[in-house]
C-alpha cells in the first residue's frame, strides 16, 4: 500500500493546490508606522478589521520606522509620537484583545527602515505587510521622484513582494473600513486560491467587486470566471447584496492604473507576476499616478 | 529411489500451493522456496526412472521459465513504472474526472472504462492504485461515496486484465504456453469483454442506484474543474517521450501479429522498457524498482515447480477428472472448464491455476484432435481472470479495492468481505452466463 498512499497524498496534494480557501493563512503580521496620524487611524481600523473576519490569532509587529528621520523632524518642527504614546494608543485600541494581539514594537533609531524591515523579516516570518504610501513625510529623504515610490516603497515591492512572497497592503488615505468598492485586475487565470478569504475579510455586505481582466486567453477567462462564481455563491452565505462584475476588454496594469487614479476611494487590487521579467518595475510606474490604497499579492511561488 | 523422489516432488509442489492458498507466507517466498525444493530432487540422478536426473541441466531448466513472459513483465511494469513519474497518468484521470465529474453515472462510465483500458494495455496493478486514489480524492472533492467507484474499478480491472496477451500473468502464461499472437489473443477475448463490461456498467447503476443517482453540487464540481492537470506534469519533454513510447510500445505489440517473421512480445515490452529508462528515467536505481520483482520471482518460481511435477507426471490426476468432462461432450467440457476455473481462481491464486491449466490443456488438445482450440484457450482464459472477482482474496485488484475501501476517512464507503463477495458472485455469476454463451457462439460457429 505504499504505491497507493504515495498517490493518494499526490492527489491530494494537487486538490489542495486548486481548493478554494475561506481565510488565508495569515500567523505574522508587520505594520509598518510612519507617524502619519490620519494614515494610523485607518491602519489601526484595517488591522481590526481583518482580526475580527479573520478570527486569526495572527501576530501584529508594529515598526516605527521613522525614527531615524528624528533630527529632520525636528528641524521641519513637525511633532513626533513617542513610543510610550504609541504603546498605550495601541492598548486602548486593542483593549481586551491582548492574548489575541501579541504586539510587538520594534523602533528605528539609526538604520534606515527598510533596513529594520529586513531585520525582522530575517527574525520571523511575516506573512503580510501594511505600509503607509508614500512612506514618511519627508519625501527628500526618501528620494521619491515620478518614477519611484521612494526607496523604502520601491525596496518592499522589489523585495518583500518579488523576492519574499509577501502580500502587501499600501495605505495611501484613510478609508472608510469595510470596503464597498474594490476594483481588482486579474492578470494570471491561477488566482490566489485564498482570494475569498481576502474577500471576505475587505468587503462590505453590499460590496461591488469590480474585476478587469488582463491580458489573458479565452480559456483562461473562462476559468477566472468559473473561479469568481464559486466566490460569488460562497460569498452570498455572508451577504445576498454583495456584486461581481467583469468589466468588458482586457487592461495592462499601466492602463489599469491610470483608469484607477479616478477612483481614489476604490481598493485596488492585483497580483504581481513572476513570468514578467520586470513586473516590481512596471508596478512602481503603474503606482505612481494613482491615488487608491492597492493591495498587492505577491508572484505564485 | 525415484519412487521415494517423485513423493518428494509431489509435497513440495501441494505444499507451495497450500502456503500461497492459506498466505502463511509472502506467495514468492513460497513459490522460491518449493521451486528450490523441487529443484534440488529434480536435479538428483534417479529422479527418472532410467536413472537420470529430471532436469539434467540449464537448458532443460530455462526451458520450465517462459522468459518471454518474464521479459514482458520486467518491460511493461519498467516501462509504465518510469512513465508514471512524468505524471502521464495523473494527467490522464484528472482530466477525465473534469470530464465526466458533474454526473456519478458518467464518472462511473469513464473511470471504470479507464481502468479497463489500463489493465489491459499497461498494468493491472498501476490501474487500480491510479485509479483507487484518484478516486477516493475526487469523490472526497465532488462530496460523493467512492464505494460504487472503486468496487467496479476492481471488476473492470480484472475484466480488462482479461482482454489482452499482455493484461495479466495468467494470460502471459496461456498466451506464451501455446504462441498465440496479440491481435488473435484480443480479438477472441475482446468481444466478451465488450459485452460484459456494458452489462457490468447497467447491473452496477442499479445496483447502487441510491448512491449514483444524487446530484453533484456545482459548486463541488467547479471547484473540481479549477484543478488544472498541467500542474502534474513533471516534465514536458518526458511527458510526451512517455505518451510516445507507450504508444508505440502497444502497437508494436499488435505490428508482431503480422511479421512474416517471429518476433516474441517480450522482445517490444523490453525495448518499450528500455527506452522509457533511457529517454525518461533520470535515475537508474530508481527506474529499475519499479520493475515488479516480487512478480517476476513468484513467475519464476511457480513455473518451475509446476514444470517439475509435469515432468514428474503428478499433473495426471488433475488431468484425468477434467478429461472425463470432456468425454461427456465436449462442448460441455469447455464450459465446465470455464466454471472450474473460475471458483478454482477464486479460492487461489489464479496463476498456478494458469500454470497448471496449460498442462491440461496440452492433454486434452492431445486427446482430442477436434476440440476447438479457440473456444478452450478462452474458456481457461475467462475462468482464470474473472474467477478472481467472486471473493476480495482472489485477484491483486480484488485485494487492493478493499483495501482502500477499508481505509477510506468516509464511513459509507467502507465494505466488508461479505459485502464484495455478495457483489463479486452476482457480477461473476453474469460473466460467466455471458461467458457461456459467447463460448457456445465460438463453439457453434467454428470460430
Amino acid at each position: 500500500m505504499v504505491d497507493f498512499d504515495d498517490a493518494l497524498s499526490r492527489f491530494r496534494q494537487i486538490f489542495d493546490q486548486s481548493k478554494i480557501l475561506d481565510s488565508p493563512d495569515l500567523k505574522n503580521i508587520l505594520i509598518v508606522l510612519d507617524e502619519t496620524k490620519s494614515r494610523e487611524e485607518f491602519i489601526f481600523h484595517l488591522i481590526k478589521q481583518f482580526h475580527e473576519r479573520w478570527g486569526s490569532k495572527a501576530t501584529f509587529t508594529f515598526l516605527l520606522a521613522v525614527r531615524g528621520y528624528l533630527e529632520q523632524a525636528k528641524k521641519a518642527r513637525i511633532k513626533l509620537e513617542t513610543l510610550p504614546i504609541l504603546i498605550e494608543k495601541v492598548n486602548q485600541e486593542f483593549y481586551g484583545e491582548d492574548e489575541l494581539f501579541n504586539v510587538a514594537f520594534f523602533t528605528d533609531e539609526e538604520k534606515s527602515p527598510f533596513y529594520r524591515i529586513e531585520e525582522i523579516l530575517k527574525q520571523r516570518k511575516i506573512d503580510f505587510i501594511i505600509i503607509p504610501v508614500p512612506f514618511t513625510l519627508f519625501a527628500f529623504e526618501e528620494k521619491q521622484l515620478n518614477t519611484s515610490l521612494g526607496t523604502t516603497i520601491d525596496s518592499v515591492i522589489n523585495i518583500c513582494l518579488m523576492e519574499n512572497f509577501i502580500p502587501i497592503f499600501l495605505v495611501r488615505h484613510t478609508q472608510k473600513v469595510p470596503f464597498d468598492n474594490i476594483k481588482v485586475l486579474v492578470r494570471e487565470s491561477m488566482f490566489r486560491r485564498d482570494f475569498l478569504g481576502w474577500l471576505f475579510a475587505l468587503i462590505s455586505e453590499d460590496a461591488k467587486v469590480t474585476l478587469y481582466i488582463s491580458e489573458l486567453s479565452e480559456n483562461e477567462i473562462e476559468r477566472v470566471k468559473m473561479y469568481m462564481e464559486i466566490i460569488e455563491e460562497k460569498l452570498k452565505k455572508f451577504t445576498q447584496d454583495f456584486r461581481i462584475e467583469f468589466m468588458d476588454g482586457q487592461f495592462a496594469l499601466v492602463e489599469f492604473c491610470n483608469l484607477m487614479s479616478k477612483e481614489a476611494d476604490a481598493l485596488v487590487v492585483f497580483q504581481a507576476l513572476k513570468k514578467i521579467e520586470n513586473d516590481a518595475q512596471r508596478i512602481t510606474l503603474s503606482l505612481c499616478n494613482q491615488a487608491s490604497n492597492v493591495l498587492i499579492f505577491p508572484p505564485l511561488g | 529411489m525415484t519412487a521415494i523422489l517423485e513423493l518428494l516432488i509431489a509435497s513440495f509442489f501441494i505444499l507451495t500451493l497450500l502456503l500461497i492458498i492459506f498466505e502463511r507466507t509472502h506467495k514468492t517466498l513460497a513459490a522460491m522456496l518449493g521451486a528450490g525444493l523441487s529443484l534440488l530432487v529434480a536435479i538428483t540422478p534417479g529422479s527418472v526412472s532410467n536413472g537420470e536426473a529430471l532436469i539434467p541441466d540449464i537448458e532443460h531448466l530455462l526451458e520450465l521459465i517462459e522468459i518471454d513472459l518474464i521479459l514482458v513483465i520486467i518491460g511493461i511494469t519498467l516501462m509504465v513504472g518510469v512513465a508514471r513519474t512524468t505524471g502521464i497518468f495523473d494527467y490522464i484521470t484528472i482530466f477525465l474526472l473534469k470530464k465526466s465529474g458533474d454526473n456519478q453515472y458518467k464518472l462511473l462510465i469513464a473511470f471504470s472504462l479507464l481502468t479497463m483500458l489500463f489493465s489491459a494495455f499497461l498494468d493491472a496493478y498501476m490501474a487500480i492504485l491510479l485509479m483507487g486514489s484518484i478516486t477516493i480524492v475526487g469523490c472526497d472533492a465532488l462530496d460523493i461515496n467512492p464505494k460504487p467507484f472503486i468496487l467496479a474499478e476492481a471488476i473492470f480491472s480484472n475484466l480488462g486484465g482479461t482482454m489482452t496477451r499482455i493484461a495479466s500473468p495468467p494470460n502471459l502464461i496461456i498466451g506464451g504456453h501455446f504462441d498465440i499472437d496479440f491481435i488473435t489473443f484480443l480479438l477472441l477475448t475482446a468481444p466478451f469483454v465488450l459485452i460484459s463490461a456494458v452489462f457490468t456498467i447497467f447491473i452496477w447503476g442499479f445496483l447502487f442506484r441510491k448512491d449514483l443517482s444524487q446530484g453533484i453540487s456545482s459548486l463541488s464540481y467547479n471547484e473540481v474543474l479549477l484543478i488544472d492537470e498541467r500542474t502534474v506534469i513533471q516534465d514536458q519533454n518526458g511527458f510526451k517521450i512517455a505518451a510516445l513510447v507507450m504508444t508505440f510500445t502497444i502497437i508494436g505489440f499488435a505490428i508482431t501479429s503480422f511479421l512474416p517473421f517471429k518476433l516474441e512480445l517480450g522482445y517490444v515490452a523490453m525495448a518499450g522498457g528500455f527506452l522509457m529508462v533511457g529517454l525518461v528515467g533520470s535515475d537508474v536505481e530508481k527506474s529499475l524498482e519499479k520493475v515488479e520483482w516480487s512478480v517476476v520471482f513468484f513467475l519464476i518460481g511457480l513455473l518451475i515447480i509446476v514444470g517439475i511435477a509435469e515432468r514428474a507426471n503428478l499433473l495426471d490426476l488433475l488431468i484425468f477428472p477434467v478429461e472425463a468432462l470432456f468425454k461427456i461432450d465436449l462442448l460441455f467440457g469447455v464450459l465446465s472448464l470455464q466454471w472450474i476455473n473460475a471458483f478454482a481462481s477464486s479460492a487461489l491464486d489464479n496463476v498456478p491455476v494458469a500454470s497448471v491449466m496449460t498442462v491440461i490443456m496440452d492433454s486434452l488438445l492431445e486427446h482430442y484432435p477436434t476440440l476447438s482450440f479457440n473456444s478452450l484457450l478462452v474458456a481457461v482464459v475467462i475462468g482464470t481472470n474473472l474467477g478472481g472477482n467472486i471473493t476480495p482474496i482472489g485477484s491483486a485488484s480484488s485485494v487492493q479495492a478493499l483495501t482502500i475501501l477499508k481505509r477510506s476517512d468516509n464511513l459509507e464507503a467502507r465494505t466488508t468481505f461479505i459485502e464484495f463477495v455478495k457483489f463479486g458472485i452476482l457480477v461473476t455469476l453474469i460473466h460467466l452466463i455471458i461467458g457461456t454463451f459467447y463460448l457456445s457462439f465460438l463453439w457453434i460457429f467454428r470460430i
